[in-house]
């Protein structure tokens, strides 16, 4: 496998110039309506954009009671220690298909080893699909990051072709630091934002199919949380769990994951972290 | 044929692809948990998420559900916790729509089926939990189904004499009711409903 030659945070920061050139000719393109429009949206990210990375219940409740974030070779030494097996046994039965893929795309970044991975929000739950629970970083976390970069759409979807090899000419152009993170995000959305009321733009921003993925290195701790959310949607699914466990309805198993919910819950409350229950 | 191609078997969690669709399952296993998704979802959620891999085939939903409680049970504590134990804590924490909604389906789904245990199960964790009772609208929807159970408990479960008999400590049979009203409000509706809507005489043999 090739050395480790790119700097993923540092592609980012030569990046900014051209990334705002590139905004300002498409705004320059734009109605004035639309102008306005557009200096809406990149004045909510501004204000408004965090890094968000969804966890379900036993990930957040391990996130909590451990105070630490796993990425996935923490997680596979982890399930080694757990289970017995080697690391690397660990995280081929994890990545199954997906593992030559991922490796290759981290051997290719300084520390790529040590990236954490989450997407730009501006006020939705997140990628719902992978975890109920969309934890929130506070402004602070990530304007003291030494390393974060915005990348415009999922990194190993999108810019590893079969191989697997990287589309480096795209990830170049795509990446944006934490102060451009709004041009990013107005020249991909722009066009999904004129057609939708305000409150949308979150959802359309970030969600399980289509989001600005965030890499970041560092701890992740529940001290840099902001808050926790979760859908209106996700939260009626746990109390219809409540409901159906009153009901003596649900396998033993499931009324532990109720009571799982609940445990995550008051943890939650215990360490003085907001929950917010959103239409999302 | 029925396909799990992603799993977080600790969350009960799986992706499921099913005649090329693919649908995400997640608990509590009911046709309305089944959400339709993408092979790119199900892909970032091996990549990124820490679902493990998986190509496992099912014949029904019936087996790959048994395989599902099976993995979920590997990681659980033992015991199961009485559900009056935790329901307060995840009803505290929902919004009020959806505090709102859970008592519409006490209303139209428990109390009509007599399904008195669930029913009491519940309102009584609403009214533990933190907020319910604070808000004025919440707090009168549970008390009327409070009062409700208890009349029609009284009227399909409960034997007249038995409720109506003098020394009966009807307050503390329905302490919620009791306490959020006054005392004696449970033994007049009590004694209100035996009045007026017996149906039958409990414990008295046809002839």
């Amino acid at each position: 496998m090739a050395a480790a030659a790119l700097n993923l945070f540092e592609l980012a920061k030569q990046n900014e110039g051209r990334l705002k050139q590139q905004f300002d000719a498409y705004r320059d393109g734009l109605s004035d309506e639309r102008k306005a429009s557009i200096d809406g949206l990149v004045d909510e990210v501004r204000a408004k954009g965090r890094v968000s990375t969804n966890m379900r219940r036993t990930g957040l409740a391990a996130f909590l009671s451990s105070g630490k974030h796993l990425n996935i070779y923490e997680f596979a030494a982890a399930e080694a220690g757990r289970t017995g097996e080697a690391i690397d046994a660990s995280l081929r039965r994890l990545l199954g298909k997906y593992y030559e893929r991922r490796m290759a795309y981290d051997a290719l970044f300084v520390g790529g080893k040590g990236f954490r991975y989450g997407a730009l929000n501006i006020g939705c739950a997140g990628t719902t699909r992978y975890g109920d629970f969309c934890l929130v970083a506070k402004s602070a976390y990530s304007d003291s990051a030494l390393e974060l970069a915005y990348l415009k759409s999922d990194s190993l979807n999108d810019y590893m072709s079969p191989g697997p090899m990287l589309n480096e000419p795209a990830l170049r152009s795509d990446l944006a630091t934490e102060s451009h993170r709004q041009f990013l995000a107005a020249t991909k959305e722009g066009d999904r934002t004129f057609a939708v009321a305000r409150e949308e733009w979150p959802s359309i921003l970030c969600d399980s199919s289509s989001y600005i993925e965030a890499t970041f290195t560092g701890q992740f701790t529940p001290s840099d949380l902001q808050e926790v959310r979760m859908s209106t949607s996700d939260y009626a699914r746990v109390t219809s769990l409540v409901f159906e466990a009153a009901r003596d309805s649900l396998s033993e198993e499931e009324v532990k994951v109720a009571a799982g919910y609940a445990e995550v819950l008051d943890s939650l409350r215990r360490s003085s972290i907001k929950l917010e229950v959103l239409d999302a | 044929m029925l396909k799990i191609v992603a799993i977080a078997p600790e969350d009960g969690w799986a992706f499921v692809v099913r005649n090329g669709e693919t649908l995400l399952i997640r608990p509590p296993y009911a046709q309305s948990s089944l959400m339709a998704t993408s092979e790119e979802a199900s892909e970032g959620a091996v990549q990124k998420y820490g679902f493990e891999a998986l190509d496992k085939d099912f014949s029904d939903w019936g087996s790959l559900l048994e395989y599902l409680r099976g993995r979920l049970s590997e990681r659980q504590k033992k015991e199961v916790a009485p559900v009056s134990e935790f329901a307060p804590e995840i009803l505290g924490s929902a919004p009020k729509e959806l505090k709102a909604k859970m008592l519409a389906r006490i209303g139209k789904e428990l109390i009509p089926n007599r399904e008195w245990k669930a029913a009491l199960l519940l309102l009584r964790s609403m009214q533990k939990s933190r907020g319910t009772m604070d808000d004025p609208e919440l707090r009168n929807m549970v008390l009327d189904m409070l009062e409700d159970c208890a009349e029609g408990m009284l009227r399909w479960d409960l034997g007249r004499r038995k409720l109506t008999q003098e020394g009966q400590d009807l307050a503390n049979q329905f302490p919620i009711l009791a306490s959020a009203q006054d005392p004696n409000a449970v033994k007049r509706l009590a004694e209100d409903v035996a009045e007026k809507h017996q149906v039958f005489n409990v414990g008295v043999r046809a002839a």
